[in-house]
């Protein structure tokens, strides 16, 4: 049963769900509060978004197919798209049973049917509306702690006009096995960085598989803008690594990479 | 039959199970072979193997032979001697020993088996250590062959603190005895024992399971000369009934104030000792109302600890007052009324003139005080002081103990502390520490005390020891405490230190935010490491739950410690008197003789090559000879390679057995390879045996080739 | 003394206030040699040992790119690591999903029916994965607690328990106490022995004490002593 199947593949179709359904994003994280200080913040579980559904007042061959949605995909996936939410898909099953009460002649309602989305599911359509659903993720976070690792080689923090970080993390961009990582839970990415006449090449790995090859090199200083979308991703934990290629533009005076930001789709 | 066969480290005195008994009747006139009629011949078993030697030998209580503590013999050995006469005196004909490698190696020992001709079936108790008397009564009847030894117990795998074995030796060093202990019985329990190259060397993976870094510092620690001479501390014992390897362990490093753990598949040794605090714990790291303070430790708990323990060391039987040397002479004047009589053997030891300190036969003792010792070539000294002991009464049993006096009125309470007369609750715990000497038996006790209960202020003699004064005798007794907390497991202190890098034994200091009254440096004793676990919602207050839920046990749950190590801490006072290296000088009930230790061995290193090089031997008519070897290499038990060149010797004679070796002290490689025709070299740090073989015989004509082997090593 | 392994760059990540967890990722060894690497997340990350890939592998669709170095996420939990200054032994707790499979078979019971997973050594860790290094692990063997339809329960003891080992594991007997063909016993010629002293292939290496005569052939009259004799059987 591939997730190609729409439950509701236009806004008059039968099985859209009423309007105004609830939508719930369940904890993932862990957060503990010490005597003292800010609280910690771990993040732990890739759950995806779950949503309350009811039919009022549909006919008795709506509620047998939305019976027959629950029953096929058990253990499978088919997609449901949030119009209210700007058209958004997302791929998942009924996770509590649909019970059909009867209304009226021929009249039938079906409340409470929870949807829940499955992480690591390939989509029809991804998440794209960067402006609404996507988050930002920095070098530092708000507590100036370092949010990139060094995972091999050396990278400096340093400060670059335009960023959109207080503080970049650099490096030098000559070695090829250096690597720097950021690791967040969520779909795809655009990876923010600024430009300018002495930067160079990098190759930017998803979950230790290369997803493109980022340019930091202008001919004058710019400031931060996206320089690689990757929005083809499911749900779940991500490791994203940037490689130095120690390679430049023909124009660009050095090699030096840079990591800035992340916007991340959730 | 069916008893546990015994385990030895160090120093120790036993007989050992006999394991054959024959006696040719006297009415046989002529000699068999070349013991004599009425010979007496037994063999006794030690336990396993290989264990080092002995030190002296008595025979129905008359002492055979016996070595001092720099190896030299005590006045003469009785083996193969025939006494005088033959009526009243025996006569020990044989003496000799197996060190318990494989196939046994007591030297001579099939001319005793042959003599019960070909009907016994002789055996070479491979990997016993066992021991073998001929031994004839007097002819006028009596005595018994009733043998009593000093041994040098378990040679042992030495290491570097890289995982290279540098050594195999007799060690008296507790932390060898560790290693040992855990090859013998987990880590490597089958292995074969060369009787020239030592056991089988440990692979990467054996070797790996020891985190060398502490083992090796832990050993230095023990090993560390004290200004009285002795090492910080050593382990003598015998496991002679069936016990865990657990209880050995436990008794091993109970005798080095040593404690273990194991971490990510390897063992950690460590020795208690004052050490300085490796993270700051603060308020932001503290899980809110988890930390917890108590003394319940210290309640009920004992204060009147006993060192049990046989003395290495010689027992002082009389003080001297002079000693004066001639060529011929040595007279001793005792201060008070000594023991001894002509014939003694005693040892000297703690003269003002250390050139006195020796042993020596008693000739005459013209006095109760007076004792006159004949030798030959003395260089003239007049000197005072020592003391003067036996050999056979070194493993004396002694019992000396510590009280804490100040818990002991403490717990002993039952009336207001204003009423007059003092009520003390003793509650003894013993302590047993084996063989080893009074000095390293009661630090160890000390140790023990203090670190349990805290300082006695009410000991004049320990706070001289910790302060150098008595400003603070009589203060408020200061027992330890104990601590529970729990803090977040990723804290990070402000000297960029991470909590989970911190584990058992370790020091932490709790800063004025945790628990301002408990601020101050604790030991951790347990860790609980809980990893961040899945968290869900509650599934009953009517929210969502996370579909993993939903099958009603596909989760862990969730578990409210997600994330948090807790800890358990005890009082860390790094105080000298817990911690005492100054040595404890005895009283008069166990004074020893200075100096006379026993003796340690000669050491014997061994370590073998890996293979792929090749030896070729020519032996020519007439008997000379030619040898040529490839250059080699040593594996390291840490992967590091060490290669030495090829080389060669010749000669015109000498043994057919031909021994290649290598003196190399740093284990540096390039050079130090030596050949001898026959001849073991002497033992020594950094000689290792290479090779051992048998020249080809030569060829009997002038005619024809030479005859060549060529031996793959 | 602190543990090992704690790099600058690992420390500087586990302070951050925010961020991803640790991941608890298990390593397991059968004795048969075949290995099984579980998280409770899927990721990729270098093992701690790898072995021979399991037989039920080759019938799954999904085919990992590494299998040693892709974990599957079946590890539910890993409790109760207790590690003390005395040397009292403890046993973790570390829980697998036992879901999987068909409606018919399980993939994780299977593998505990048709595996030797009975003292299996094991690796757990918990791996940081934006440093990418290790922030606690703890080796074992592995025990069967219990199997329910949901999930496999493992207790897990710790490598060196020094109170599992006999002390004095030898006895004085009449049997030769080495394994045959052991390095102690040092026989090559494939042909074991019954533990006598009959029987051994390599005599001077016998490890037992004999309490009687042993002919290993008929004596001759002339093999037999003239001498007198009192031989005391003392063992």
């Amino acid at each position: 049963m591939p997730y190609t199947d729409i439950l509701n593949p236009t806004p008059t179709h039968p099985l859209n769900p009423d309007y105004g359904f609830q939508k719930k994003r369940p904890v993932t994280h862990l957060v503990s509060k010490a005597n003292q200080g800010p609280p910690y913040f771990r993040d732990i579980m890739d759950v995806g978004h779950q949503f309350s559904l009811n039919w009022a007042d549909k006919l008795a061959s709506d509620a047998r197919k939305l019976k027959w949605y629950y029953e096929s995909y058990r253990g499978g996936l088919f997609t449901l798209v949030d119009y209210e939410g700007g058209g958004r898909m997302y791929t998942g099953r009924f996770s509590s049973p649909v019970e059909p009460v009867p209304t009226s002649n021929n009249h039938w309602t079906v409340q409470g049917v929870l949807f829940d989305e499955i992480p690591l599911s390939p989509m029809i359509t991804y998440p794209s509306d960067w402006a609404d659903d996507a988050v930002w993720m920095l070098t530092l976070n708000d507590f100036g702690d370092r949010m990139v690792a060094a995972v091999s080689g050396t990278w400096t923090l340093a400060t670059i006009a335009g960023a959109l970080s207080a503080q970049c993390f650099v490096n030098g961009g000559t070695v090829t096995t250096d690597a720097a990582g950021y690791v967040y839970q969520g779909y795809g990415f655009q990876l923010w960085a600024p430009t300018g006449p002495a930067y160079g090449q990098a190759t930017v790995l998803l979950d230790t598989v290369a997803v493109g090859t980022v340019d930091f090199f202008s001919s004058s200083a710019q400031p931060s803008s996206s320089l690689l979308t990757v929005q083809n991703v499911p749900l779940g934990l991500h490791t994203l690594t940037l490689q130095p290629l120690h390679a430049k533009d023909s124009a660009s005076t050095g090699y030096s990479v840079v990591f800035d930001a992340l916007q991340v789709m959730r | 039959m069916g008893t546990p066969v015994p385990l030895s480290y160090g120093f120790f005195r036993a007989t050992g199970m006999q394991i054959n008994s024959f006696e040719v009747l006297p009415t046989i006139a002529v000699p068999l072979g070349t013991f004599p009629a009425g010979m007496q011949i037994g063999m006794w078993d030690l336990g396993e193997g290989e264990l080092d030697g002995c030190d002296a030998l008595w025979i129905d209580s008359a002492l055979q032979f016996a070595l001092d503590s720099s190896g030299a013999l005590m006045g003469t050995s009785l083996v193969g001697v025939t006494p005088s006469n033959l009526a009243t005196t025996p006569t020990l004909n044989y003496f000799t020993f197996s060190t318990g490698c494989d196939g046994g190696n007591a030297a001579g020992i099939s001319s005793l088996w042959t003599y019960f001709s070909n009907l016994v079936t002789p055996l070479t108790f491979s990997r016993r250590c066992y021991y073998a008397i001929g031994w004839t009564p007097p002819t006028s009847g009596g005595g018994s062959l009733t043998p009593l030894v000093d041994w040098r117990g378990m040679r042992c795998r030495i290491f570097d603190q890289y995982g290279n074995q540098t050594a195999y030796r007799f060690t008296t060093n507790p932390i060898w005895h560790f290693v040992d202990l855990w090859l013998r019985r987990a880590i490597k329990p089958d292995y074969a024992i060369d009787s020239l190259l030592g056991p089988t060397p440990l692979t990467a993976a054996e070797a790996g399971c020891f985190n060398w870094a502490s083992i090796y510092a832990a050993a230095q620690f023990c090993d560390h000369i004290l200004p009285n001479g002795s090492p910080r501390f050593s382990g003598s014992y015998v496991f002679t009934s069936g016990s865990t390897l657990a209880a050995m362990i436990e008794q091993v490093l109970l005798c080095c104030r040593g404690y273990w753990y194991e971490y990510a598949g390897q063992i950690f040794v460590f020795v208690d000792q004052p050490r300085a605090s490796t993270f700051t714990v603060a308020g932001k790291m503290l899980v809110p109302g988890s930390i917890e303070a108590d003394q319940t430790e210290v309640n009920q708990a004992p204060n009147r600890f006993i060192a049990t323990y046989l003395e290495l060391g010689l027992p002082a039987v009389a003080q001297i007052a002079t000693a004066v040397r001639t060529a011929t002479n040595v007279k001793l004047v005792t201060v008070q009324p000594n023991p001894c009589a002509p014939a003694d053997i005693i040892s000297v030891g703690g003269v003002a003139d250390p050139t006195l300190d020796a042993c020596y036969d008693v000739t005459t003792t013209p006095t109760t005080t007076e004792v006159d010792c004949t030798i030959s070539g003395g260089v003239a000294s007049s000197s005072t002081g020592g003391w003067l002991g036996y050999i056979q009464s070194r493993f004396s049993q002694r019992t000396p103990e510590i009280s804490h006096v100040q818990h002991q009125m403490a717990e002993g309470q039952v009336l207001p502390p204003n009423t007059t007369g003092t009520r003390l609750k003793r509650i003894k715990v013993s302590y047993d520490f084996a063989n080893m000497t009074y000095d390293q038996a009661m630090r160890l006790l000390q140790y023990e005390v203090y670190r349990s209960l805290g300082l006695d202020f009410l000991n004049p003699n320990l706070l001289q020891q910790v302060d150098g004064n008595l400003s603070r005798l009589g203060n408020p007794y200061q027992p330890p405490f104990g601590l529970t907390l729990s803090l977040w497991s990723e804290s990070v202190d402000v000297n960029g230190n991470a909590l989970k890098a911190q584990f058992v034994g370790d020091i932490i200091t709790l800063d004025p935010t945790v628990f301002f009254e408990f601020a101050g440096d604790w030991e951790i004793i347990d860790r609980y490491t809980n990893p961040i676990q899945q968290e869900i919602e509650d599934s009953t207050s009517g929210n969502f739950v996370s579909p993993v839920s939903r099958s009603g046990a596909l989760t862990s749950g969730t578990d409210q410690n997600s994330g948090i190590l807790q800890l358990v801490l005890r009082t860390f006072n790094r105080s000298v008197g817990i911690f005492t290296d100054a040595s404890v000088a005895p009283n008069a009930s166990f004074q020893t003789v200075p100096g006379q230790l026993p003796y340690a061995g000669a050491g014997i290193s061994g370590l073998t090559v890996q293979p792929g090089a090749t030896l070729t031997a020519t032996t020519y008519y007439g008997g000379s000879w030619s040898v040529s070897w490839t250059s080699f290499s040593v594996q390291l038990g840490s992967g590091v390679i060490v290669s030495y060149p090829g080389g060669g010797a010749s000669g015109s004679s000498g043994s057919p057995v031909g021994v290649l070796y290598v003196d190399d002290p740093t284990f540096g490689g390039g050079g130090g390879v030596t050949f001898v025709g026959g001849g073991m070299p002497a033992p020594g740090l950094g000689i290792f045996l290479v090779c051992l073989f048998t020249l080809p015989t030569p060829p009997s004509s002038s005619v024809g080739p030479p005859n060549t082997i060529t031996v793959s090593f | 003394m602190p543990l090992p392994g704690f790099t600058s760059e690992l420390i500087q990540i586990m302070s951050a206030r925010s961020g991803p967890a640790p991941i608890c990722l298990l390593d397991v060894l059968c004795l048969d040699g075949t290995s099984y690497h579980w998280g409770n997340t899927p990721i990729t990350a270098t093992p701690v040992k790898t072995g021979t890939h399991p037989a039920w592998l080759a019938g799954q669709a999904f085919q990992p790119a590494n299998y040693d170095t892709h974990y599957y996420p079946w590890l539910l939990s890993g409790t109760e690591f207790h590690h003390t200054r005395s040397q009292q032994s403890y046993q973790a707790n570390i829980v697998v999903q036992d879901v999987s499979g068909n409606t018919l078979q399980r993939d994780t019971a299977g593998m505990i029916v048709g595996t030797a997973f009975e003292g299996a050594w094991f690796a757990f860790r918990e791996w940081n994965p934006l440093a990418q290094q290790t922030e606690f692990e703890q080796h074992g063997r592995l025990t069967i607690i219990s199997v329910s339809e949901i999930e496999i329960n493992f207790g897990a003891n710790g490598l060196f328990n020094s109170n599992d080992y006999d002390g004095n594991p030898y006895e004085v007997s009449e049997t030769c106490q080495w394994l045959y063909a052991s390095l102690a016993c040092g026989d090559t010629t494939n042909n074991p022995c019954q533990n006598t002293y009959a029987t051994c292939r390599i005599p001077n290496h016998f490890f037992g004490y004999l309490n009687n005569v042993v002919f290993t052939s008929a004596p001759s009259v002339a093999s037999v002593s003239t001498n007198q004799m009192v031989r005391n059987r003392l063992v």
